[in-house]
């Protein structure tokens, strides 16, 4: 057998469970992703929430102002 | 599970999907790191930054060849990138032709994680990331060239010269075959 060939059979050989820390280090990453995300999230819903809000109120008042200038007969 | 369902519980952050993958492909993306890095503590951060990127941008995993072969090159970047950090990745340009390889070389030994773990210990970083690039993997020169920034003739002077290097400590163990 070639060189080559034969460490690519003896490939599997080294196929090795890593230990249970690197799995608990990685969950600790993902759920730190999914709580940044989950945030970027909320600030977002926050933000757009509040342009609405500001928008709405800005509506209100010009239908407002609109409704007592053609109370008042202006 | 399917892959196409997988790919959807993971494209959807499934903790139970994601502990899934880790299972079914941890060892063996476990053993890629330990080819390229020789401390298992290495080997260890190489696998989890791996996987975080899996995990992280598995959007970019767009279905274009096996899902397999893309997870082994995010984590074969992984352990390259490390491997820049912690070792000097040099490629010194040995006197090839001194060194060259017989071709006539034959082995039908089989040797032990451990002692295939040894070899390719043993071997400059180099070498090895050239030899487990080509041999293992099966990237063309071209390619690794790009990856490592060489030239492909670098690139074919590495392999030839790892592989010289492991037929003598093979010859030294005394378990070569001509």
């Amino acid at each position: 057998m070639d060189l080559f060939e034969f460490f690519q059979k003896q490939e599997q050989q080294l196929y090795e469970a890593p230990p249970e820390r690197v799995w608990k280090r990685l969950e600790v990453r993902l759920e730190q992703r999914r709580r940044r995300r989950q945030r970027r999230w909320r600030i977002r819903f926050l933000q757009i929430g509040s342009v609405l809000v500001v928008l709405l109120l800005l509506l209100l008042a010009a239908v407002l102002v609109w409704y007592f200038a053609r109370r008042e007969g202006l | 599970m399917n892959e196409q369902t997988l790919l959807e519980r993971l494209r959807a952050e499934d903790p139970k999907a994601q502990k899934w993958l880790y299972d079914r492909y941890a060892p063996l993306l476990f053993a890629v790191c330990r080819r390229y890095l020789n401390s298992r503590e290495d080997a260890e951060e190489a696998l989890l930054s791996g996987f975080y990127k899996i995990f992280s941008q598995i959007n970019s995993y767009q279905g274009s060849g096996s899902f397999e072969g893309w997870m082994r090159r995010v984590v074969v970047n992984e352990a390259l990138m490390l491997l820049r950090k912690t070792q000097l990745l040099v490629f010194p340009g040995e006197e090839v032709r001194a060194m060259e390889a017989a071709d006539d070389f034959s082995i039908e030994a089989k040797l032990s994680a451990q002692e295939i773990l040894d070899l390719l210990a043993q071997l400059p970083p180099g070498y090895r990331t050239v030899f487990n690039l080509y041999v293992l993997e099966g990237y063309k020169h071209h390619e690794i060239a790009d990856l490592l920034g060489i030239s492909v003739n670098t690139s074919k002077s590495q392999l030839l010269l790892a592989r010289a290097k492991l037929q003598q400590l093979l010859k030294a163990k005394g378990i070569d075959r001509r």
